[in-house]
């Protein structure tokens, strides 16, 4: 067996990342790595730092930061265009029979470009991945959308992108997963899951924009919606109107501004609805005192936020029910992580769990949770939020804060 | 399980380990960009290949038999003999590439930047050259015209001295 020189230990360790060994070095490092375990430890942590050595460089030559904040996006006005609001819930299916990974990457690589990146938010350590015919690339603030491309948007992530020679822009959050297509210059985009939103300039009335869900699919020749996925199909208009065609009912009928739909048999085709959104009455830390205008949630220390809203002005079914919660920071630059759980707590202490999040959010980024809207009910509803073990601390802007928690409903109207 | 909810699962435990097997395909690669490289192409192949996991094995394993792959790939790419430490080897320091992980790395990066920034103008030239525009040694040595040998020794003891700063930055009460 060899004889190690123990001069030469934390050499062959610091300089096996710094070059390519010999093969005599190179076996004389395993023998030592496999029967020393403190040689173990000084090579892992040798690595380690030589990997944050170029993490800290790579981020300060390459800021990764969001280039244009969707609060402070100017919304285009378009005289031709209407606007709409669609809210798409599926299955978890990520990936369904009749559009399978082979299928959705069978573009070429030269495929053209079709769009631009807009907006580009990625956290850190993480990346906005592409396929396309087999390949991967990683998105950045300037790259290109080009036909065929399917796009993975880890969560606490966000992009836009404007098609090329128009207006028409594509914004997605974090968790979403599309392929995006062109079938004889109609745009498609296939929303396996998450959230999109839409502003679509005029289409030709032969072409129009198709985004297709699971089960259901929507007929655009201009305007604005929203995609969500989730359990089932729904849609909601805010101006305009699309065309709404349900896989599961076989039911096409065209929703107008203000009007519901989704893709389940329900008594009514369309339901009419409106907006709501409500400010928390109270915020709180549990067994935190300090910080009054954040809401601190660290599995460590045992904290856990406290909200209440007041639905007792809201009349009629709700629909939808989205909790917006302004992420903070609390001596660090980059917000929280982890596996975030929304309870709604009733009078005999007892409480369900109404939302689950998982994953990380940036600073100064807001995190979303789709409630059960089945769990809300009139007068004052409270909510705790806790984080799982192994998650890093969230905090966010409390009710007194910079951007106090929001309750967005969508409820029906005029029953 | 259905399709989804499996691949929805082997991409949430994917996540979950990522800072483990970030360590683990750049402890063989010393390559930042293939590090960042093949761990895209991890998920994109546990996407594709999802729907025929068996999700009653551990899903680590897995991933890291695709690591593997990727690395080798890498290396072929490069028309290069793979030069890393054993496979084997690396996958029994797996519990120790838990380092890698956000929760970990977090304050350790910003004590980093902190100590970087306070290197004299020379070093931090050197860290420019290295980790920046990615020069290896030779090329810093013929740049700066000091020996090869004379570069790993400067790179090392600049580490070194890095490291105890971040070490003593660590220990530092938190102001809040």
């Amino acid at each position: 067996m060899n004889q190690l020189d123990s001069s030469k230990e934390p050499d062959l360790i610091s300089e096996y990342f710094l070059r390519d060994l010999s093969p005599e070095e190179l076996q004389q490092l395993q023998t030592l790595l496999a029967s020393d375990p403190n040689a173990r430890i000084q090579f892992v942590e040798l690595g380690r730092d030589e990997w944050l050595l170029h993490h800290v460089h790579h981020q300060e030559s390459h800021k990764i930061i969001s280039l244009n904040p969707r609060s402070n996006r100017r919304r285009r006005i378009r005289a031709i265009a209407a606007a709409a609001a669609l809210v798409v819930t599926l299955g978890t299916l990520l990936y369904s029979k009749s559009a399978t990974i082979t299928e959705m990457i069978a573009s070429k690589p030269s495929a053209p470009a079709i769009a631009s990146v807009t907006d580009f938010f990625v956290l850190e350590g993480e990346a906005i991945s592409v396929v396309n015919d087999g390949h991967v690339r990683k998105l950045n603030a300037v790259s290109k959308i080009r036909e065929g491309d399917r796009v993975v948007i880890p969560p606490g992530c966000q992009l836009s992108f404007q098609y090329l020679e128009e207006e028409t822009e594509i914004s997605l959050d974090g968790g979403a997963l599309v392929h995006i297509a062109e079938h004889q210059g109609a745009k498609r985009i296939r929303l396996d899951r998450g959230w999109l939103m839409a502003d679509v300039a005029k289409q030709p009335k032969d072409k129009p924009m198709r985004v297709m869900t699971r089960d259901a699919e929507v007929v655009v020749l201009g305007t604005s919606f929203e995609v969500f996925a989730e359990q089932i199909t729904r849609l909601s208009v805010t101006e305009g109107a699309v065309r709404f065609n349900s896989k599961h009912t076989g039911h096409s009928v065209v929703v107008k501004s203000g009007f519901f739909a989704d893709s389940t048999e329900g008594p009514e085709p369309t339901v009419p609805f409106s907006m709501v959104h409500l400010l928390a009455v109270e915020t709180g830390s549990m067994h935190h005192q300090k910080h009054l205008r954040m809401i601190a949630v660290d599995p460590v220390r045992n904290f856990e936020g406290m909200l209440k809203f007041d639905l007792s002005k809201v009349h009629g079914k709700i629909l939808e029910a989205r909790l917006r919660l302004r992420v903070m920071a609390q001596g660090n630059d980059y917000g929280g992580r982890g596996d975030l759980r929304l309870f709604r707590t009733m009078e005999n202490d007892a409480r369900a769990e109404v939302a689950h999040f998982s994953g990380g959010v940036g600073k100064n980024k807001d995190l979303i949770m789709d409630l059960n809207p089945e769990l809300l009910t009139s007068g004052i509803n409270r909510f705790e939020l806790t984080l799982d073990e192994g998650g890093n601390d969230f905090w966010f802007s409390a009710s007194d804060g910079p951007v106090a928690p929001v309750l967005e409903l969508k409820v029906v109207e005029g029953k | 399980m259905s399709e989804a909810v499996q691949l929805e699962s082997l991409l949430r435990r994917f996540y979950a380990n990522q800072g483990k097997l970030r360590g683990y395909v750049f402890s063989a690669t010393r390559d930042y960009h293939a590090t960042e490289d093949i761990l895209q192409e991890i998920a994109i192949v546990v996407a594709k290949k999802a729907s025929v996991y068996d999700a009653a094995r551990p899903a680590l394993p897995w991933f890291m038999g695709i690591a593997r792959n990727q690395i080798q790939r890498h290396y072929r790419a490069k028309g290069k003999e793979a030069s890393n430490v054993s496979y084997e080897l690396l996958e029994d320091f797996v519990p120790l590439f838990a380092s890698y992980e956000k929760e970990e790395i977090t304050e350790r990066q910003v004590a980093l930047k902190k100590c970087v920034e306070k290197l004299p103008q020379k070093q931090r030239h050197i860290m420019q050259m290295r980790y920046v525009e990615e020069l290896d040694c030779s090329q810093i040595s013929k740049t700066i015209g000091r020996s090869i040998q004379g570069i790993y020794g400067l790179l090392k003891r600049m580490k070194n001295g890095l490291r105890k700063c971040v070490e003593f930055q660590l220990q530092q009460p938190e102001v809040q």
